[in-house]
């Protein structure tokens, strides 16, 4: 799949912008779910090679990671709200009902998707093959370097 | 504290001290050139390198500071700590090209890095190298303060002994071994912090019987009294969010995902890994070694909260302390730990800073400004640096109480505001321009002292409570952006076609 890096950088700013807005104005909320955007953004433009990237790293661990921080999210926020200023009538696993979306959610389930999702496509985010062929590519590049720069002082 | 207890803690943080000195002796022995001096370019696998990026990240602020917070304010600074999976985020958007960036040339620090991508632009160079100057220097004095005061403390010495002490030890291995005994020491310290991190969760499920007792005491405390302070309890403590405005929330998910990747404790590790292929796994094994320290720091501040709520024990004169109260009633096997594990999380975070800071003096700086040293004599300065320096942020740390304050806030958010364009623009978009990151490190430098000014000095605190450093980062990552969409320098055909290749990879 194409990754347009240019347009991808713009949205990157036009992010920051709405994200610090929002937040100046007090929107925080939505300023937080407009970050996951702006993660995946980074997390497209620097896991694409030579402006492509593979649908299956993007669908997983990528869109899912960021699936999973905006549900968590959602309803870390809409617990937090249903018991303010009060105990909860119940807890998961002794945690806030909120803060277990937090927990639950956005640390172990981004662990799961990100880290473990990133160990385990590794090969369709950088083959054995795609770094041979950069560090052949180099040294090509360095030795044609060295040549010219030998070739000018004589 | 009883006499056989203080022995028992000074005899385990000096074995503690004498290991990592041992350590980074024999470092000096893989130490080869300037790459391995100042880099440890390409020399060591992912275990050595997780353990030492998370103990370079999490400083003893994150150990003392942290607890501290949740006590005063709930769990808004757990998002902070619970954003273990930043390092794989930022391992997968930016690991392989800063890695590859080694086998273009030979690289030895950031600058070089910055040299390659924008054709040994100074401005930038130099840019650079004066942010990142102004929050190693902050977060190496906070680092010396805090450790100085809290053996000071425990030791019965002068603030003054207690640093020259600890930190002279620290600096005369960075001096013999430069980064390659850093990355190992830090590795150690790194593995002290995650085995008291076991420890202490052990001791906190043992001491509450779990997060449950936490939310119940927690929730039907109200204000406890004694001794002339008092403290407030409320459910809202206990929520996702914690009782901080919602705008600090936001930060503290925000720029710990973006920006542990921004630290250059991170980024020079990146090149310090000798396979690129084990990217993966180094994001891995930081990702858990990262999970251990956060949720030991998460079980101390609820501990904290469970036993003050409990009136187990009064409430806290400052919160700081909430780490040293819970070691106490936690038994001497905590209290032998945690007192190990500040003073690893201080020292693996200074010796860090310190040796980025002497070879920002020594080899970016000096070549910024177009002075042209032999490798040999750049080693040389950058040992004569970390000596002269060292001292210096001793002193600084210790005579200049408010400044340090003032300049801790320095921090995360300022190297981020640095590295952003440099690095993370630069190296993920070959659109950046040379002109463009030159704007956006001006913003940066600027922001940061007037936003610095604004808010220490004045008293200033912006609308909806987002953080100013939240703001620098935007505006110079923006300016960056719109600046290279209208200049095109070190881009085109003025791009090194083997940084093209970097940024292709």
């Amino acid at each position: 799949m194409k990754v347009p890096a240019t347009p991808l950088v713009l949205l990157i700013g036009a992010l920051w912008v709405a994200i610090t807005g929002l937040g100046l104005f007090g929107m925080w909320f939505p300023a937080l779910l407009l970050s996951v955007a702006l993660m995946t953004a980074h997390l497209v433009l620097g896991s694409a090679h030579s402006g492509r990237i593979r649908p299956g790293l993007l669908i997983y661990p990528i869109l899912t990671w960021a699936l999973v921080w905006l549900v968590s999210f959602v309803f870390a926020e809409v617990f937090a709200r249903s018991f303010a200023g009060q105990e909860p009538p119940f807890t998961v696993a002794g945690l806030h009902p909120s803060f277990a979306w937090i927990v639950f959610g956005y640390w172990l389930g981004g662990v799961a998707t990100l880290t473990i999702g990133f160990s385990r496509r590794r090969k369709m985010w950088m083959t054995d093959e795609q770094w041979s062929e950069f560090t052949a590519r180099i040294a090509g590049m360095n030795t044609a370097r060295e040549e010219a720069e030998g070739g000018s002082d004589h | 504290m009883d006499p056989t207890t203080r022995g028992l803690i000074i005899g385990f943080s000096a074995l503690l001290i004498s290991v990592s000195f041992l350590i980074g002796l024999w470092g000096r022995r893989r130490m080869t050139n300037a790459q391995s001096y100042f880099g440890a370019t390409g020399l060591f696998g992912p275990l050595t390198i997780s353990l030492s990026s998370m103990a370079a990240v999490a400083s003893a602020f994150a150990l003392v500071g942290v607890p501290g917070l949740i006590y005063l304010s709930g769990n808004t600074i757990v998002l902070w700590m619970l954003g273990s999976p930043a390092f794989a985020l930022g391992y997968m958007m930016l690991g392989k090209k800063v890695r590859a960036m080694a086998e273009v040339a030979p690289i030895a620090t950031l600058g070089d890095v910055s040299d390659l991508r924008f054709n040994n632009h100074r401005g930038i160079k130099a840019l650079v190298s004066v942010i990142l100057l102004l929050g190693c220097v902050a977060y190496l004095a906070s680092q010396i303060k805090a450790g100085a005061d809290l053996f000071a403390h425990l030791m019965g010495w002068s603030p003054w002994t207690a640093a020259l002490i600890i930190f002279g030890i620290l600096g005369a291995y960075t001096v013999i071994s430069g980064e390659v005994g850093g990355i190992l020491t830090q590795a150690f310290q790194g593995l002290v912090m995650v085995v008291a991190g076991l420890i202490m969760i052990v001791a906190f499920f043992s001491m509450t019987g779990g997060p449950g007792a936490v939310i119940a005491a927690v929730s039907s405390a109200g204000t406890v009294t004694a001794d002339g302070v008092s403290k407030t309890f409320s459910p809202d403590l206990l929520n996702a969010w914690g009782t901080l405005p919602g705008g600090v929330a936001l930060a503290w998910v925000l720029i710990p995902a973006l920006g542990v990747i921004c630290q250059p404790q991170v980024l020079t590790r990146m090149y310090a890994l000798k396979d690129p292929r084990d990217l993966s796994r180094l994001s891995l094994y930081a990702t858990i070694a990262h999970m251990v320290v956060a949720l030991m720091v998460v079980c101390v501040g609820m501990g904290a909260l469970y036993l003050v709520s409990s009136g187990l024990v009064p409430p806290l004169d400052s919160p700081d302390r909430a780490i040293f109260v819970f070691a106490d009633y936690a038994g001497l096997h905590v209290q032998l730990f945690v007192y190990a594990a500040v003073l690893a999380a201080a020292m693996s975070t200074s010796s860090l800073f310190l040796s980025l800071s002497s070879g920002i003096l020594s080899r970016d700086l000096p070549s910024a400004l177009g002075l042209r040293m032999s490798i040999e004599r750049q080693m040389t300065v950058s040992r004569i640096t970390v000596a002269v320096l060292g001292f210096g942020a001793i002193w600084f740390a210790m005579d200049s109480g408010r400044l340090v304050a003032i300049l801790g806030a320095f921090g995360f958010g300022t190297l981020m505001s640095a590295t952003m364009p440099v690095f993370i623009l630069g190296l993920l978009w070959k659109r950046a321009s040379s002109q463009g990151v030159f704007a956006g490190l001006v913003v940066s430098l600027v922001f940061n002292i007037v936003c610095l000014v604004l808010d220490k000095l004045i008293g200033f605190r912006w609308p909806g409570g987002v953080p100013w450093y939240v703001l620098v980062v935007a505006a110079s990552s923006v300016v960056t952006i719109a600046v290279s969409l209208v200049t095109h320098g070190a881009t085109g055909d003025e791009l090194d076609p083997r940084v093209g290749a970097v940024i292709d990879l």
